[in-house]
């Protein structure tokens, strides 16, 4: 059963990953705690659900206007609740965020109702295939670890091989040098919550399908389990997102499966967090501060 | 000759705190002008509010006799104003090359254009030819000088501005790098604003000067009559 | 040094504006239904629910029974002419929200008896004030046996945990001739008083418990579960949990071929068990006091106008609900004020509910069938109903 819980966590941890990116990316642009990334991930989910019961799209246009619709709400949040406080205090901007995150999941408990609802039928029926040696996957958890290694993969090309990736590297490296070299940080910082929010909406969607269940607080913890996952990558940095994703995936899997009732497997990710800012504050790819 | 760029009653505060306290100033087509002054007299802030970076709070700023007070830096840099800003601001994790290639953002040209800017480059500076391929946060201070010029040549500015860029270098690195801010204006005729505190070498270098203290300009001149008063010698050249 | 006043002043304006989001948020409301104040004497019923949050959905349909209750109880001319009014306050399933609702039902509102539409956690809190008010409060379906102890005030509508775990194990040895079972339970009052009062029955039968696991309410994931489930080889899964974990363990457990039977507690018995769970909750049976298909008039006329006035199926919650005010007007054909009303309670016999003939024993708890039900073709169909002591 070991490489099956191993299975369960590298799902479970492809999701967390196409979360925390969002927030990492954003912490290396702007130094900033995103707070309000996990309702993004609940509005993706709903988005998709609206595309498909109201717009009547098929699941994969309904997924990628989801990302889409997902991601002008993050520039959105960033335009009300972050720019106007960009050289406030910390704690403002993360009350800041929080007020956002209260004011959505409102809004969406407002129209949709509190209630847990099942993801639309898309025709998409489970399957389970066989492995052999009594593992086994679901075409659920086959879709959300190609669409994290697809998604990602986008990312690295975008990050690494366009211009604006490298102007994006920029900005986070050094926002006044950015500046200097005619990069419009403004559209910098818009196109990191866009691709943030657009992956983070992907996981939703996915999650959803996944648990056959949408509902306005889906986020919360998502968003709560993906600042784990940032601080253990060390913040800011993208391959600590994916490692830190996956690992803490397979350890969640692992606890949950093993260890009997000790630990609950959602306080095994605040347990690493408490104990990765006591040993090594940095994260295990954090980068060295370089200056003051 | 027509006047690059001209500052009129330029004012700038943090919060109640007033940095700079209505200064005129003004550089001409092809000149090097400098701006010395002691720590903390206002002229990073008389640098940073012409590029925007600071917000100008009264006064006017004119480049190429249009009104650019408080524009976006990101703009100005699009019509031809490259600041090497104090401390170099290198890409510390990207390489020479891609910082080099930055530097031309803005600028919509072929590839071949692209290298061909950065050849110029590396004849300014052959020491970044060496290192092409490494990390700019790996470089020495004064190769990250010299990288932070050229990434700011990239642009083909018609104005380049520098603020302190001799701060926390070998006087042998300062001389090499001010030798090649002479070949620069000399061979492109490109019109340069240097801030300085290292009065002697900017007078060395500049045409004319002014001079900052407390928010305010106090002096100006030639550099050979600067160089000689009096006051200026015992407060800035340790004479 | 760059802060400016003027940038200052905008996040104090934000950390006022976050702050006064915060309470909009939380502050609950409370709404009214039934009687309006004019000629007629009106009698107060508090109730309170999670009517927003994770459970709201079995919050809303208590409240609704209540509400149709309260509703047709007025429409015969109330109880020998005194009409009833209810007032609900939302406690999100937090008993903390459920202390401030029921103060604020005894102390302003000056109900004259309260209904529990509550879980088991925030009804237990909420005893203590209950007793000393002496106000008298029938709790609809939180089955925790401390509920009812302490005082003389509170009756239970629905039976124990206990109850409910002994009839589940005793059914599925005896007649469905499991013996291994893996449990996995609600990690509340609610789950492990049923996982507790199930395990020691089944292992007095001479029955086997290798595996037993609690999980939180809001969990999804249950592959780890269910995956060291499928390692231990037991003959069924008994789940002491509510409907929206229930179809999750229902569904993963089909995805990682664990095939065997689900077999669950009350807290199953919500139509969106089978909306969320789809075909993989097929063959599940589950314990309820409710029987949608009994033939009894007041069933039939239960279900009949609950489905014409919110326009859904009602479930276990709403009929237990229902009961629970039923029983108060009952009780109130003595006086109507708190005292007569808790006696009326006290000598309750034989009332006929829509979830069965109720009494109430010395300790407060209602003695009424256990009712099996299985899912068939996606609808609850009854299989059989055992009388309890």
């Amino acid at each position: 059963m070991f490489w099956q819980q191993i299975l369960n966590g590298l799902t479970l941890g492809s999701a967390y990953i196409l979360i925390a990116l969002g927030l990492t990316m954003v912490y290396g642009i702007l130094n900033l705690l995103h707070f309000a990334h996990g309702t993004v991930y609940m509005v993706g989910a709903f988005s998709s659900m609206v595309a498909i019961i109201y717009l009547k799209l098929p699941f994969p246009l309904a997924f990628l206007l989801a990302m889409v619709l997902a991601g002008l709400v993050g520039i959105l949040i960033e335009r009300i609740a972050y720019r106007p406080l960009r050289n406030a205090h910390p704690i403002n901007i993360l009350i800041s965020g929080i007020g956002i995150t209260i004011i959505l999941e409102n809004l969406f408990r407002l129209f949709f109702g509190a209630q847990t609802r099942p993801f639309p039928n898309v025709n998409l029926s489970s399957k389970t295939y066989g492995l052999g040696n009594g593992l086994s996957i679901t075409n659920f958890q086959i879709y959300i670890l190609v669409t994290a290694v697809v998604l990602v993969g986008l990312l690295q090309i975008l990050i690494k091989r366009t211009k604006v990736g490298t102007a994006l590297v920029a900005t986070s490296q050094d926002m006044k040098a950015a500046k200097l070299m005619g990069i419009d940080i403004n559209r910098m910082v818009a196109l990191t919550f866009f691709l943030g929010s657009a992956l983070a909406a992907a996981a939703g969607t996915l999650v959803a399908l996944y648990f056959n269940a949408i509902y306005p607080t889906m986020g919360s913890m998502p968003g709560l389990k993906a600042f784990s996952v940032v601080v253990l990558g060390g913040l800011g940095s993208i391959p600590g997102t994916i490692i830190g994703g996956l690992f803490l995936g397979v350890i969640e899997s692992l606890g949950a499966g093993y260890v009997q009732t000790v630990i609950d497997a959602n306080a095994i990710a605040f347990v690493i967090l408490i104990l990765v800012l006591l040993i090594k504050p940095t994260g295990l790819f954090g980068k060295k501060i370089e200056k003051v | 000759m027509s006047k690059q760029i001209a500052v009129k009653g330029l004012e700038v505060s943090y919060g109640s705190v007033e940095a700079v306290k209505g200064i005129d100033l003004d550089v001409e087509n092809g000149e090097i002008v400098t701006l010395i002054g002691a720590n903390g007299a206002g002229k990073t802030s008389t640098l940073q509010a012409i590029l925007g970076l600071e917000r100008v709070k009264a006064g006017r700023v004119e480049y190429l006799g249009e009104t650019i007070t408080n524009q976006p830096t990101h703009r100005l840099v699009r019509r031809g104003l490259a600041l090497v800003p104090e401390g170099r601001h290198v890409f510390p994790r990207l390489s020479v090359n891609d910082n080099l290639s930055l530097g031309a953002y803005t600028r919509s040209i072929s590839k071949a254009e692209l290298q061909r800017l950065k050849e110029k480059v590396f004849l300014l500076f052959p020491r970044l030819l060496e290192r092409k391929q490494q990390m700019a946060g790996t470089l020495s201070g004064g190769e990250q000088q010299m990288l932070a010029i050229g990434r700011a040549m990239m642009l083909s500015p018609k104005v380049l501005l520098l603020d302190e860029p001799s701060m926390g270098l070998a006087p042998i690195v300062v001389k090499s790098i001010f030798q090649t801010l002479k070949r620069i204006n000399e061979e492109e005729k490109l019109t340069i604003l240097l801030v300085e505190q290292n009065a002697k070498m900017a007078l060395g270098l500049a045409g004319r000067g002014y001079v900052m203290e407390n928010g305010k300009i106090v002096l100006q001149g030639s550099t050979d009559i600067l160089a000689h008063d009096p006051g200026v010698m015992k407060a800035y050249l340790g004479l | 040094m760059k802060k400016t006043i003027g940038k200052r002043l905008t996040g104090i304006g934000a950390i006022c504006l976050a702050t006064m989001l915060v309470v909009a948020g939380c502050g609950a409301s409370s709404t009214t239904t039934g009687a309006a104040a004019g000629g007629d004497k009106v009698v107060k019923i508090g109730f309170f629910g999670p009517l927003s949050g994770d459970a709201a959905t079995d919050g809303v349909h208590a409240k609704n029974g209540a509400e149709l209750a309260v509703d047709q109880i007025n429409a015969q001319g109330g109880v020998k002419g005194v009409k009833l009014q209810l007032v609900a306050e939302d406690d999100q399933a937090s008993s903390k929200d459920a202390l401030n609702a029921v103060q604020k039902l005894i102390e302003q509102e000056k109900v004259s008896a309260l209904v529990s539409g509550s879980y088991s956690g925030p009804t237990k809190t909420v005893n203590p004030i209950v007793q000393k008010s002496k106000v008298p409060m029938v709790v609809s379906y939180a089955v925790h046996p401390d509920i009812t102890k302490g005082g003389d005030y509170i009756y239970r509508a629905i039976y124990t945990a206990d109850v409910q775990g002994d009839a589940m194990a005793e059914y599925a040895q005896s007649e469905l001739g499991l013996k291994k079972f893996a449990v996995l339970s609600q990690d509340n009052d609610y789950g492990v008083s049923i996982q507790q009062a199930f395990t020691a029955k089944v292992k007095e039968l001479g029955g086997s418990v290798p595996v037993s696991r609690s999980f939180k309410s809001g969990d999804k994931d249950f592959n780890p579960l269910l995956t060291a489930i499928k390692g231990a080889g037991v003959d069924a899964i008994y789940v002491a949990g509510y409907y929206n974990e229930a179809a999750q363990i229902c569904q993963q457990a089909k995805q990682l071929g664990v095939n065997v039977p689900v077999l669950g507690s009350d807290g199953f018995d919500s139509p969106k068990l089978i909306e969320l769970g789809g075909a993989s909750t097929e063959g599940v049976t589950f314990t309820t006091p409710f029987n949608r298909d009994e033939p009894r008039d007041v069933v039939k006329n239960f279900v009949k106008t609950y489905k014409e006035k919110f326009k859904e199926d009602p479930d276990m919650t709403a009929a237990q609900t229902y009961d629970s005010v039923e029983l108060i007007a009952q009780a109130m054909k003595t006086g109507s004020d708190t005292e007569s009303i808790a006696k009326g309670l006290s000598q309750t016999k034989d009332f006929e509910g829509v979830t069965g003939n109720i009494s109430f024993n010395a300790q407060h708890e209602a003695v009424k069938p256990v009712i099996f039900v299985k899912v068939d073709q996606g609808k609850f169909v009854f299989v059989k109903s055992i009388s309890t002591k």
